[in-house]
């Protein structure tokens, strides 16, 4: 029965955990960048954020074996990562290491056309986004860091937080309130409104 | 004129509809794009297609940002070091065995005891007799031992205490010896000392010694 195969993802997993390289090597090209920008978010940039990818792909590999394919491989190693991010995203808050935006992924900006203005634009928003997020539950500004930030998918986010859909749904609308309050205080209401245009129109 | 299969799509047709007439036959298809047109039908997109027009179009309404992060490369020396965590030919750590099962549910655990139980029990109890007559058999060969080693000691408490009276006995005779020349001589002492008193005079002799101290003249000044 078609019901009964494995997965992809399990097929991927189990000949990954045998010690097949080319398995590895195709694992790391779905993931590895995921995780290294997922990295980036929680650790800055930099060494520390290298340094946070391999110890998330080190996990993945010490326990592929435990993989069951019931939940789509990236949600489960994403969410295998979770602790290992947490813990650096303290130390770097601790540290004052996370108040802005990695100047790497400023610079990866897309430009908004010819016009300059744009471009600066978009970046004094993205650092008030970052700065935002800075002052805010932990839990709240990892909802909309993932999902906004990031652009992982409702189900992946969910998983990751391993929290039904309907919780993460409702935390990121709440959220994203709250982040827009923050945000007006910084960039004042023309600003915020060119930022989130669409939460005006949302119900509570 | 139409034919039947003209007449039969045009029929069938709604906009939207894929009809196979529709691509074998040019008025028809003429027919069918003027009806869509008139009733300004979106056609459902193709699934890819869709997902290539979302990501062009940024994140979804409600997002924090109107433009999407830009994603940074893996750089190529952290691509380096991922890859060397699966070196070829090692596999990555075994799962841990997860316990037995009589382990994990108590009714297994119980039957399983009831049946070390039955296969045990009759080799434990063979070796509970075997125990009790190596024990029968050690008592009747010690018993004898420890009887005789009973009269021995006793015998030799015996000696031991007619030795201690004997002993003591000479001890007594010795020490009551001892007193008797003691006696003896204080007798012979005392029997000399009233000869030397008689030969003493009387006015050698003080009867009231405290009247003659200086003392006692000092105070009756």
């Amino acid at each position: 029965m078609n019901a009964s195969a494995p997965s992809p993802d399990l097929l991927l997993a189990r000949r990954a955990a045998a010690g097949r390289a080319d398995a590895w090597d195709e694992l790391l090209a779905q993931y590895s960048e995921r995780f290294y920008n997922l990295a980036v978010h929680f650790a800055g940039a930099g060494a520390d954020a290298e340094d946070l990818t391999q110890e998330i792909c080190l996990r993945l590999y010490q326990n592929l074996r435990q993989y069951r394919g019931d939940v789509p491989l990236a949600a489960w190693a994403l969410r295998l990562s979770r602790n290992l991010c947490i813990d650096h995203y303290r130390c770097a808050r601790r540290e004052w290491r996370t108040s802005a935006v990695s100047e790497e992924v400023l610079a990866a900006l897309p430009a908004g056309g010819e016009d300059p203005q744009a471009a600066a634009l978009r970046r004094q928003q993205l650092r008030a986004v970052y700065q935002a997020l800075e002052e805010m539950a932990e839990d709240a500004a990892e909802v909309v860091l993932l999902r906004d930030l990031q652009g992982w998918s409702l189900a992946e986010t969910a998983a990751y937080l391993d929290l039904p859909v309907g919780t993460v749904k409702s935390r990121l609308h709440r959220a994203r309130l709250e982040l827009a309050g923050r945000v007006t205080s910084r960039l004042g209401l023309s600003g915020a409104n060119a930022l989130l245009p669409e939460l005006e129109a949302e119900p509570c | 004129m139409l034919s039947w299969a003209c007449r039969h799509f045009r029929a069938r047709f709604t906009p939207g509809a894929a009809l196979a007439h529709r691509q074998a036959c040019p008025e028809c298809d003429a027919y069918a794009a003027a009806l869509e047109r008139a009733a300004g039908t979106r056609l459902p997109l193709p699934a890819s297609l869709r997902r290539n027009l979302q990501a062009l179009t940024g994140p979804e309404p409600g997002a924090v940002l109107a433009f999407p992060v830009p994603r940074l490369a893996v750089p190529d020396a952290l691509a380096l070091r991922l890859r060397s965590i699966a070196q070829p030919g090692r596999s990555a750590r075994p799962s841990r065995p997860s316990p037995p099962e009589w382990v994990r549910s108590p009714r297994v655990a119980i039957a399983a005891s009831l049946l070390l139980a039955l296969l045990f029990g009759p080799l434990l109890a063979g070796a509970a007799d075997r125990g009790q007559r190596a024990l029968r058999l050690a008592h009747q060969e010690v018993a004898p031992l420890v009887a005789d080693a009973g009269a021995e000691s006793q015998q030799a408490l015996v000696r031991l205490w007619l030795d201690a009276g004997t002993v003591c006995g000479a001890a007594r005779e010795s020490a009551l010896n001892s007193m008797r020349r003691v006696e003896g001589r204080l007798f012979d002492l005392s029997a000399r000392s009233i000869h030397w008193f008689k030969a003493v005079p009387n006015h050698f002799t003080n009867p009231e010694p405290r009247r003659d101290a200086g003392g006692s003249s000092r105070r009756s000044q």
